[in-house]
């Protein structure tokens, strides 16, 4: 950032300083802005060949992958068949959106995914951050890398998995409940207990990827320089004022970072985790809008319809992220990007 | 709608056979599982365009499709040990002494064809012997692509979205025909009416051997699209594990109440043993549950009937008792069969189909494993009403093209892939070739080798097949036992309202049955009560549900 600064500022100082001999009337005035501008472009273009080269393969693969399909959005706005294509489907103006609005099934479905995100941002989120802490203390090596491999290696379940683990354990004829009902007591069947589904799946989500999510934390962590833990232990820093004055500071951009991030994806909640948990605890614990777009969707083949309901979940999303960075810049952070 | 509310319901069945499936020549006994399942909703859920004016009359639908569909010359090749009595499927207690040659010569002139087909057991190698020698035999090469059965329904919406990715030859279980299906079979496949109607047919003898029903419900859009895997009479039963059954001295229920009160007697967590899966297919059967009835000259949809509302209300209370496993109760169906088969689970409901499977997996380890299906019962230990099956559950398309010489190759490979039981052609489709891939026993009945437990699964019969019959000799006792159980049904089985009519409801309906999935599993599971049901219903009249019943209406005398 710093640095594109700069070369900014010193290439309108060349450009400015090119342009201050001649200037003697309108006319050629307007020539010579039209040179200079492309000069300049040509000049840049040609400064940072080698680094618009790097981007391209990125832009193609935005523009493949993101931006094309993205024009397929226009089927929010008709009442697409696939089978007679975008062309063919007639337009239905804003009939899509008005029905998704007044639709129930929605509404419920927005509700779950905001108490699901809202839950999982206060406890979820902090885990990975005090996993971090908790192995960065850790001296031994040899030690925490065991306990890394241990808390990565669930990340790479699938959720069919973890879900079938889950239920053996904790399902009525699982392991909880078998050794309840052996020594006595009631059987518990926490797989399909509406009431506490929130619970349920944030453990399942903690126990999946807590540990992966330590990656990052753990690589900010090792970029900080001993010698201020030297400093403040000289200065009479205990262990809490060290973690308070150092640590956490070190970490605070990323964080913050993270953040924003996961506010921009807070409209997706676990898919799969959630239709595959969808007959345990019924729809109305269940339904998220990326389970309401797929039903309605792929499995009704109301395509227009679940496309403006995912177009709507796309604005949410985009007005979080925008906030989310807003304040990211109030707490005086560069956030996900900044103006220059 | 009524499709897709049970489509989840049959495509977990599918899963379930899946899953567990070690049948893999077993295509018969998975089709049957299929089947069973389609016998629930006789009408897909395919819709076409809004403004499509077939879809939209009912006028000589009968009439119209009578002059589509080829004439019926029924083949002599073996006579059945067992004949079929009002539509159940003729059963062979042993093998024929010798197999007759149906198809003279090679049917294919050389050409090469792309073939998509589901698989709901491990994929083996495309390129394998079993393809090889019947490729050879066929005189052209068909290079089968296939999918996941579990996944297949999502993958079929983005193939035919994409004409140029659609193959030659592909299989679509009626189960996963996409919603709008009316608006891509014209512009997609083949009419074959040209090729089969009436007369046309004798070029294929084998084809001609199929029955009109199952013809008749492959029309699409006013023609004759589809190549049918015809199916038929009651595909569903509730089944309990005779074996442990008889070592407890017990018999199975004979009335609602009873089944209830079994499942709570036979539940006992401490032996992690429980009474009885989720039932909900077999509850429907069980309360004579139909897309739609007639009451006093007008239609109710399944979710307005009085039967309906008493098989939820059994159902809820069946899973109140605490008889259900807590699996099942979890919303875990793809492992049912494994819980029933290691005898967690006593008594469970599921395709017919599936019985000669379990006891393909389970007779090895198990000798004693002995699973039946119960005799059906009326709620109050009556007589039971039980609905026809659809009279096909698979169909395959042929591409559109310019070329006829084409089609009437695919059409004479078909022919070849129809052949019925006792030919020589079935029996290299069935089992592959003698020696390679399968042995005869003692009693002349094919046993699979290594090879052939491979490489040999259901492609080529995918493709259209011959009437269904009862020929799994292989297991002692059980054509006998199937046939006679499919004989003591038999007098309980109806037509359905609209039986064996391809409707093809308009898209606008096709979400409208939708909350009633979600809402008899919440009821079902006492989540939610019979009022919900009733707000249920009134949401669906106000959203099309009496508009769909007048599209119905119009169907009544086609």
């Amino acid at each position: 950032m710093t640095t594109s600064e700069s070369t900014l500022t010193d290439s309108g100082v060349q450009a400015q300083a090119g342009r201050r001999p001649g200037r003697p009337d309108g006319a050629h005035q307007e020539d010579l802005s039209i040179t200079r501008k492309r000069a300049g472009l040509r000049t840049r273009l040609r400064r940072d060949k080698s680094l618009v080269l790097m981007t391209l393969p990125a832009i193609a693969l935005l523009l493949v992958f993101a931006y094309i399909p993205m024009l397929g959005n226009v089927v929010a706005f008709q009442d697409y068949s696939p089978f007679i294509g975008i062309p063919d489907s007639p337009f239905v103006g804003l009939d899509n959106f008005t029905r998704v609005l007044g639709d129930q099934g929605f509404w419920l479905a927005v509700t779950n995914t905001l108490v699901i995100t809202a839950f999982q941002l206060v406890f979820f989120f902090p885990v990975p951050i005090v996993l971090a802490l908790l192995l960065n203390s850790l001296l031994s090596p040899a030690l925490r890398s065991t306990i890394q491999a241990i808390v990565y290696l669930p990340h790479f379940f699938s959720w069919v998995l973890v879900v079938s683990v889950f239920q053996q354990v904790l399902g009525g004829a699982g392991l909880l409940s078998q050794s309840l009902r052996a020594h006595g007591w009631q059987a518990m069947d926490i797989m399909t207990n509406p009431d506490t589904f929130l619970f349920l799946i944030t453990s399942q989500a903690i126990w999946k990827d807590a540990g992966w999510g330590i990656i990052v934390f753990l690589a900010a962590l090792s970029a900080v320089d001993q010698e201020q833990y030297e400093a403040a232990a000289v200065d009479g820093a205990n262990r809490w004022r060290r973690m308070w004055h150092v640590t956490l500071p070190a970490l605070r951009s990323v964080v913050i970072l993270l953040l924003i991030l996961r506010l921009g994806d807070a409209l997706s909640v676990g898919f799969e985790q959630l239709i595959l948990q969808r007959d345990a605890v019924g729809a109305q614990a269940s339904e998220v809008l990326d389970t309401f777009v797929y039903y309605t969707g792929v499995r009704n083949g109301d395509w227009g319809y679940a496309a403006a309901a995912g177009l709507i979940k796309g604005l949410v999303s985009l007005a979080l992220i925008l906030g989310a960075n807003k304040l990211a810049h109030l707490f005086g952070e560069s956030g996900v990007y900044s103006k220059s | 709608m009524l499709g897709s509310n049970a489509s989840s319901e049959r495509g977990a069945s599918l899963k379930e056979l899946g899953r567990t499936g070690v049948g893999r020549r077993s295509f018969l006994g998975l089709v049957g599982g299929a089947v069973a399942f389609a016998a629930l909703p006789a009408l897909t859920s395919c819709s076409s365009g809004g403004g499509a004016p077939q879809a939209t009359s009912s006028a000589g639908m009968a009439d119209a499709t009578s002059k589509l569909v080829p004439s019926y010359i029924p083949l002599e090749t073996v006579k059945p040990d067992i004949p079929s009595v009002n539509g159940t499927a003729p059963g062979f207690t042993s093998m024929p002494s010798s197999s007759v040659k149906s198809v003279q010569g090679v049917p294919g002139k050389g050409g090469s064809y792309t073939v998509m087909t589901p698989a709901w057991w491990a994929i083996p190698p495309a390129d394998n012997s079993y393809h090889r020698a019947v490729n050879e035999r066929l005189g052209a090469t068909l290079n089968f692509q296939v999918s996941d059965g579990n996944t297949y329904g999502d993958k079929i919406q983005t193939v035919l979205a994409s004409p140029k990715d659609v193959p030659d030859w592909i299989v679509i279980p009626s189960w996963n025909l996409p919603p709008r299906f009316g608006q891509a079979v014209k512009g997609l496949f083949t009419d074959l009416s040209e090729y089969l109607a009436g007369d046309k047919i004798k070029k294929y003898p084998n084809l001609a051997n199929i029955p009109t029903a199952a013809w008749k419900y492959s029309c699409f859009e006013g023609g004759l699209y589809g190549l049918p895997y015809p199916s038929g009479g009651v595909g569903n039963a509730f089944f309990y594990r005779k074996d442990l059954f008889d070592e407890m001295g017990l018999e199975q229920p004979k009335s609602a109440d009873e089944y209830i009160a079994l499942a709570k007697e036979l539940t006992d967590p401490a032996k992690n043993r429980w009474g009885s899966e989720e039932v909900w297919t077999g509850a429907q059967l069980m309360h004579g549950v139909d897309n739609w009835k007639l009451v006093d000259g007008k239609l109710q949809s399944r979710f307005e009937t009085d039967e309906y509302r008493a098989a939820l209300e059994w159902g809820a209370k069946l899973f109140a008792s605490g008889a259900v496993h807590p699996d099942a109760v979890a919303g875990n169906i793809q492992k049912s069969g494994q819980r029933f088969e290691s005898g967690a689970v006593l008594m469970t409901a599921g395709g017919v189909g599936g019985w000669h499977e379990a006891l393909g997996r389970n007779l090895p380890i198990n000798p004693k494993f002995q699973m039946q299906p119960m005799d059906f019962f009326a709620p109050d230990g009556g007589k039971p009403t039980l609905y026809r099956g659809s009279p096909a559950a698979i169909f395959s398309f042929i591409k559109k093209t310019d070329d006829p010489s084409k089609v009437e190759e695919m059409l004479a490979l078909a022919n070849f892939a129809a052949a019925p039981f006792g030919t020589e052609e079935n029996m290299l489709i069935v089992n592959g070739v003698e020696g390679i891939h399968y042995t005869l026993d003692a009693q002349n009945a094919p046993q699979a080798t290594a090879k052939g437990k491979d490489e040999v699964t259901s492609t080529y019969a995918f493709l259209v097949n011959s009437a269904p019959v009862n020929n799994e000799v292989q297991y002692p006792g059980y054509v006998k036992n199937k046939t006679d159980w499919e004989i003591r049904q038999a007098p309980y089985v109806v037509d359905p309202l609209f039986y064996g009519l391809q409707i093809q409801e308009p898209s606008k309906f096709g979400s409208l049955g939708k909350p009633f999935d979600d809402l008899s599993k919440d009821i079902l599971r006492g989540r939610k009560s019979m009022a919900d049901l009733d707000a249920a219903i009134a949401t669906w009249k106000k959203n099309g549900g009496d508009e769909l019943r007048e599209f119905y209406a119009g169907f009544l005398n086609a």
